[in-house]
């Protein structure tokens, strides 16, 4: 039965070849495919670059400070690259929407964190051309170019009946037409992945990622094959099932994928960079003013530092006030941003969760979903990004805070210079990208999706194959 | 004898309307059969529930094919026939002697015949063995099907309006082969509108009408287009 299977897979192959037309149309996606890889290679390369002369210089900046205050230190700065995979080249995801560079700095919020990330989703703008958008988008549409006639025009020149009649099977019929289909375009996803895994070999978890983008390319791929051969299966004319699969792409790759974030994003809507700093700006003022010696919070804090301390007077403390001011402050607008990030993000995962929802409407953005998460691209290794980042700030700018506290003199406050030893021992925690599973639940519906994008087409070839 | 095809009280019905009903019919070795009928009678209808295409949800009755019951060995039963369908359905891209050999050994026949000896007697000139079918006009394309049934050896052979679409002398060649085919000892049942091809091959002819086939008689000396018509309508 495999040899039957095979022998038909093979005719349709030489059958191709002979049209001149499907084979030239596998020639351009091959070129299109090639031109995809080589770009985004380069864009990577950028990013890469870029990240490694910044890494590098603001390492070098922060090193040498000379002696100074710890406060100028704080206002300093640190330059933070967000963790790029080498998948990226396949799928940069939010990478250009997110950005891929944070500048924190004391009792400011990170220069991320209200980045649009909804964009990602929302498909709204044409990106650069990626590997990942070839198989997304280019590879379903050149497979309809190429099949839609497979077995319309066989119907119509009554090669179908002849076969039919004289016993070959209809599900042999239809597995060797599915191979020939699918077997030059797996082999071209399996000659991508063998590429990449080749120049990202010993980068974080490539294996699993890797497998988990080919395996969601590979069921998105198998459902396209499926659908245009049920749909060529049925249809009686020729423009017919081209029209018919046009329509399908149209709906699948471009409509539901940006009707859906459109809809997410009008359903939760997330506020705008200005608008969520001028929120945390109110929220900052009703916590109180620290150079106001009749607000509440902060004499209350400074009741309680003289009673630690024992002392009547400010000027009596063996620490500097104006540190311990700092270390609270710090903590005060500290708490509202991260509540004001987790605002934004509760809102951006609600818009998620609202596309998941409906993922099944859309393959195409299951597929987006998988190689997002796969190349850690997506919106939850970006919140994790952010989260790891915010903590790198926040604890360098406490260490600061309380070298202030202890090391200055208060009495001299202004004049005082701290040792550059210091800042080089201050904790810079290394940003690591967070593992694939971070996405787990995005993963986990989209897999679910491509499933079923297998099983329906699978299941209306059965029952149209059956009919003749 | 065993008859190569046999039909029991066969009726199919769709969208509430019974196409085929309770039809009995036998085919022998050796004779060919004629089905005429009216445009949407249910000729082609009839040879697609021969070849088991009909759902049994639409069909009930009993074919045996060479002694094999269809529906219980389907593939066994199909091995034994040839179907040619009204458009020769040959692969463009593919010479005769490559179509042939590809749709044989999807069938799995197990010892066809020499292709080349079927080719000669099917008529096919020799310089057009190795040329693609793309270039063949329909009636060599008829004799490429017609050599894949004699390279398949097949004992029952249906044709669906063979004659449909081929000048004077296609159709006289054509016939000659029918002859030759049944000379062999194979049993053919044809569907046809050509009543003058069928009178000249066919042992027997048929009317299928009403879902019911009726044997008929006709006398060419008196052959008009108007007696035709009433053949056609049941009143002759």
């Amino acid at each position: 039965m495999i040899s039957l299977v095979w022998k038909i897979a093979s005719n349709e192959w030489r059958r191709l070849w002979h049209a001149r037309i499907p084979a030239l149309l596998m020639l351009v996606l091959l070129v299109l495919w090639a031109i995809a890889a080589l770009a985004a290679h380069h864009h990577w390369q950028d990013h890469a670059n870029t990240l490694a002369e910044v890494t590098q210089s603001s390492q070098q900046d922060w090193q040498s400070q000379p002696d100074r205050h710890p406060h100028r230190v704080s206002h300093f700065g640190d330059f933070v690259p967000k963790p790029l995979h080498p998948l990226s080249v396949i799928e940069p995801g939010i990478l250009d929407q997110s950005g891929h560079l944070v500048y924190l700095e004391a009792h400011r919020l990170n220069s991320a964190n209200f980045n649009p990330a909804t964009e990602a989703t929302s498909l709204g703008r044409f990106p650069l051309m990626t590997p990942a958008m070839i198989v997304q988008w280019w590879m379903p549409l050149f497979l309809i170019m190429i099949a839609y006639a497979t077995i319309t025009a066989e119907k119509m020149t009554g090669i179908l009946a002849f076969m039919r009649g004289n016993g070959i099977p209809a599900w042999a019929i239809a597995t060797g037409k599915w191979l020939a289909l699918f077997l030059p375009l797996f082999t071209l996803l399996c000659l991508q992945a063998s590429l990449t895994l080749a120049w990202s070999w010993g980068s974080d978890q490539v294996l699993l990622r890797l497998s988990l983008m080919l395996l969601a390319q590979a069921m998105y791929i198998a459902g396209w094959c499926l659908l245009v051969l049920a749909v060529s299966w049925f249809s009686r004319q020729l423009h017919g099932a081209l029209l018919m699969l046009m329509l399908c792409w149209v709906c699948v790759c471009m409509i539901f994928p940006r009707g859906l974030a459109n809809l997410a994003q009008m359903t939760y809507p997330t506020q705008p960079r200005t608008e969520a700093e001028h929120h945390a700006e109110i929220k900052l003022k009703a916590l109180g003013d620290s150079h106001n010696p009749d607000d509440p919070h902060f004499a209350a804090f400074k009741a309680g530092i003289l009673k630690k301390y024992q002392v009547t007077s400010v000027e009596d403390l063996p620490v500097n006030y104006h540190g311990l001011l700092m270390q609270e402050g710090e903590r005060l607008t500290t708490a509202v941003y991260r509540e004001q990030q987790a605002l934004h993000d509760a809102q951006l995962n609600r818009q998620n969760a609202s596309i998941r929802h409906w993922l099944w409407l859309t393959p195409a953005l299951a597929l987006q979903y998988v190689q997002m998460a796969s190349s850690g691209n997506d919106l939850a290794h970006h919140q994790a990004f952010i989260r790891q980042s915010e903590n790198r700030r926040y604890q360098l700018i406490q260490y600061l805070n309380q070298i202030h506290t202890l090391k200055v003199d208060q009495h001299d406050d202004h004049n005082t210079r701290v040792s550059a030893d210091f800042w080089k021992k201050a904790p810079r925690p290394a940003i690591i990208l967070a593992p694939v599973l971070v996405s787990r639940d995005s993963i986990e519906a989209a897999l679910l999706v491509l499933l079923g994008w297998i099983l329906i087409p699978g299941v209306l070839l059965i029952k149209v194959a059956k009919r003749t | 004898m065993t008859a190569l095809l046999s039909i029991q009280q066969l009726s199919l019905r769709f969208a509430g309307r019974e196409i085929l009903k309770q039809l009995d019919f036998s085919l022998p070795a050796g004779e060919v059969v004629s089905v005429l009928g009216s445009n949407g009678a249910g000729k082609s209808t009839l040879l697609k529930s021969i070849l088991g295409l009909h759902t049994a949800a639409h069909q009930t009755g009993t074919i045996q094919i060479a002694g094999v019951n269809l529906e219980q060995s389907r593939h066994q039963a199909l091995s034994q026939l040839a179907y040619v369908p009204e458009q020769p359905a040959v692969y463009g891209h593919l010479s005769a002697i490559e179509n042939i050999r590809y749709f044989l050994s999807l069938g799995a026949i197990s010892q066809p015949a020499d292709i080349t000896s079927c080719l000669t007697m099917a008529g096919l000139p020799e310089h057009a063995w190795q040329r693609p079918c793309s270039e063949y006009s329909k009636g060599m394309k008829q004799k490429v099907m017609l050599a894949f049934a004699l390279a398949k050896q097949a004992k029952l052979l249906l044709l669906d309006e063979p004659n449909s679409g081929l000048d004077p002398q296609a159709t006289e060649e054509l016939n000659q082969l029918i002859v030759q085919c049944k000379a062999r000892g194979m049993g053919i049942l044809v569907v046809t509108h050509d009543v003058l091809s069928a009178m000249a091959f066919s042992d027997r002819l048929l009317m299928l009408a009403n879902g019911q086939l009726q044997p008929v008689t006709i006398d060419q000396s008196s052959l008009t287009l108007e007696s035709l018509k009433r053949l056609y309508q049941g009143q002759a």
